[in-house]
């Protein structure tokens, strides 16, 4: 019987023209957003990978230089495109991805992707994700509002009553028709969005990722068939569940995601970037500088370190005092830039943890999030980016204030180091966080989907059982 | 032997379709008040009465749509409240307009609600079945939607005999229905009491009443009103006189 209704829903919405027309528009702009930003996608890799080798070469080729000099005159470090980056954008559009490393200084990240764009950009891009996760719902609640609702109005429910059939038979039919149905729809878009990994030769890590990201767009798309037969047999009528479903859709795919945007930056919100340079000032001057040896901190640690070491000169150090000096700047500098970060990251944690608990409001924001993390274009990935150029850039300069303090002397600012030199400094490199590691974080948003799922369910079933015949 | 004929007895005369002073009320209105009928197999029983009489109210509360205030209806002796399913699959309906599936056709729609009443017809059985309601094979392959209603009416009575039901409920099966299409219904329906079938119809067509019914009742305001068994001893004339003077 399952089946049988389910056949009938199938052939009864292909038979529609409404769903070859949206199916083939969706498919077509799907390839469309596909190939543009893979496209894209692929030319900015080439990029990064042609001004990351450039970088590195200014860096060997800058001469030579003090290596305290060389600290100064600093390098670019780029945060890498990612497989799955033509898939989900996430906020990478947004957020810098050049990052200029240099003594004393933890820059912040420049040259958003937006910014070479026109201001349409902001309203969003066309990507695979984009079309996913906003328009297909949409696709799916326009194939689902008139399941019930036309039964009901045509007067074809009354005739199914009347041969026996039990309304919850036909709801499960439905779901089942309607699953099979958007299942069968998905796969070409799913293994489509595939082919990007094919010819980025991406590794087996994003194959699983991606095949994650796929099981959480089917639960998903679930949730919104099963809002779909809802709302059609709460409403009763057509006109009805039409407005239903589209006020549904605004609500959860666009009301919802802004007002959660607007909620978190009111209850955490962040500082401006004056308030944020005017606390890094302020603790930066209460530490050791090593350009002004007059400090009151400077002085101290003078004190001391002769004191340590027995001596009345710095000339008497067995090292050299500027070294230890630019070195022990470097370490002061670092802690501040490093609490100042990590009171901004604490910031940005609470946000996420608002977005978390308001995906339980909308499946929109839950996947979103999602699939941000799988494809590792989200904020997380960016500051873990952001950390992992700032520890390159102390363990650069260390190893440039190591080679001033141990191999020179004291005031010997005219020595330098040459190619070979600076050839055999650290370079840089950034990989997200395994899977394995994000795994676990995505058991809570995949038992709120899994709860979606039952309650929007146990509620169509409810409503259809309510059913009048007329 | 003899519990075998009291068995055959009841089988053959006893009631399919009763009504025990069923009341149905909505707030203070009775839109059905205090009916009671009894149809036995074989036997044809017309509801007429003008519109608002209570005789579509009647049929969906033997339908088990809405809720009786009080009383009981009963199919093959099972309470329609108490045993929905299985009164269901004892009974066939046919409305006024046959609401089928316009992309689907008729062969498919028939196959669809045969189906939903738990019965796996072969495509043969099926046209069969179209035929015997007046539908040419060729028709049964095209779209419902090109369908004229005297032809989805067709349809629809074929749902109701695949079904192979004991009891029909018609709500005005006529309404629509060309002279010729009406009379080969009559025909069918002849048939079909002749066959052992209890029908309960309700209609206003006075005239396919006096050709079909073996019953006849004649309600107004929910109540019924008269009561009279076609043995073919009136004319319709008669009963039109009859039925202007109860409504």
């Amino acid at each position: 019987m399952l089946l049988t209704i389910a056949r009938h829903t199938i052939r009864g919405t292909v038979r529609e023209g409404r769903f070859r027309v949206l199916s083939i528009a969706l498919l077509l702009l799907f390839l469309c957003a596909l190939y543009g930003t893979y496209d894209y996608y692929a030319s900015l890799r080439t990029q990064h990978a042609q001004a990351s080798e450039m970088a590195r070469g200014q860096w060997e080729n800058q001469g030579d230089k003090n290596p305290h000099s060389a600290a100064h005159y600093g390098t670019y470090v780029f945060k890498p495109i990612f497989p799955l980056a033509y898939f989900d954008r996430g906020v990478d559009s947004y957020t810098g991805n050049t990052l200029f490393l240099e003594a004393h200084r933890s820059n912040q990240a420049k040259y958003a992707l937006a910014q070479d764009q026109v201001a349409t950009t902001r309203l969003g891009v066309l990507t695979p994700a984009f079309v996913l996760t906003l328009l297909f719902p949409l696709f799916i609640l326009t194939l689902g509002f008139g399941v019930a609702a036309t039964e009901r109005q045509n007067g074809n429910l009354r005739m199914m009553l009347a041969q026996g059939l039990r309304p919850a038979t036909l709801f499960w039919g439905n779901v089942l028709g309607l699953w099979a149905l958007v299942l069968l729809l998905v796969l070409p878009f799913f293994i489509l969005g595939g082919l990007g990994l094919v010819f980025a030769g991406a590794p087996g890590d994003y194959w699983w990722r991606y095949l994650f990201i796929c099981l959480f767009y089917v639960l998903y798309f679930g949730c919104f068939i099963h809002l779909a037969l809802l709302i059609s047999a709460w409403a009763g009528r057509v006109n009805t569940a039409l407005v239903g479903v589209l006020s549904l859709w605004v609500l959860v795919c666009l009301v919802m995601p802004r007002f959660t945007v607007d909620a978190a930056r009111q209850l955490a919100p962040t500082p401006s970037w004056q308030q944020y340079q005017m606390a890094l000032q302020k603790d930066l001057k209460e530490g050791v500088d090593g350009h002004d040896p007059a400090s009151v901190y400077t002085q101290r640690l003078k004190e001391q370190t002769l004191a340590e070491h027995g001596v009345d000169s710095v000339h008497q150090l067995p090292f050299n005092w500027d070294g230890f000096i630019m070195q022990k700047g470097e370490e002061h500098e670092t802690l501040v830039y490093e609490k100042q970060r990590q009171k901004l990251a604490e910031i940005y944690k609470r946000q996420l943890s608002i977005h978390q608990i308001m995906g339980f409001t909308s499946p929109y924001l839950l996947l979103k999030g999602v699939s941000e993390r799988l494809a590792a274009t989200d904020v997380a990935t960016y500051f873990s980016f952001l950390s992992a150029a700032e520890k390159y850039r102390i363990q650069l300069v260390g190893e440039l204030n190591g080679d001033l303090r141990d191999n020179f002397k004291y005031g010997d600012w005219d020595g330098t180091r040459g190619q070979e030199f600076y050839s055999n400094n650290s370079t840089f490199s950034f990989s997200p966080r395994p899977l394995t590691e994000i795994l676990p974080e995505l058991l809570s948003p995949f038992l709120v989907l899994l709860g979606w799922l039952v309650v929007t369910g146990l509620g169509g079933l409810f409503f259809y059982q309510r059913l009048r015949p007329f | 032997m003899i519990l075998r004929l009291i068995i055959a007895r009841n089988l053959t005369f006893g009631v399919m379709i009763e009504a025990q002073a069923l009341t149905k009320a909505y707030g203070g209105h009775k839109a059905v008040d205090n009916l009671n009928l009894k149809i036995a197999p074989g036997e044809l029983y017309c509801l007429l009465g003008a519109n608002g009489a209570g005789k579509t109210t009647t049929i969906n509360c033997f339908l088990g749509f809405l809720p009786v205030t009080s009383g009981r209806v009963l199919i093959d002796g099972l309470d329609v409240a108490e045993k929905p399913l299985e009164v269901k699959r004892r009974l066939a309906y046919l409305p006024e307009v046959v609401m089928l599936y316009p992309t689907l056709s008729g062969l498919e729609n028939l196959d669809y609600f045969s189906r939903l009443a738990g019965f796996r017809h072969r495509t043969a059985q099926l046209l069969e079945y179209l035929e015997r309601a007046g539908l040419p094979a060729a028709d049964a392959q095209r779209r419902l939607g090109d369908y004229s209603k005297g032809m989805r009416q067709k349809v629809g009575i074929a749902i109701a005999l695949a079904k192979e039901a004991k009891c029909l409920l018609l709500d005005e099966p006529t309404s629509g229905l060309d002279p010729g299409a009406s009379n080969d219904f009559s025909q069918l329906l002849r048939e079909l009491t002749a066959q052992g079938m209890a029908i309960l119809m309700a209609t206003h067509d006075i005239f396919r009443a006096k050709d079909v019914a073996t019953h006849i009742g004649i309600m107004r305001a929910g109540r019924l009103r008269e009561q009279l068994e076609n043995r073919g001893d009136f004319e319709a004339k008669e009963l039109e006189a009859l039925y202007l003077q109860t409504v």
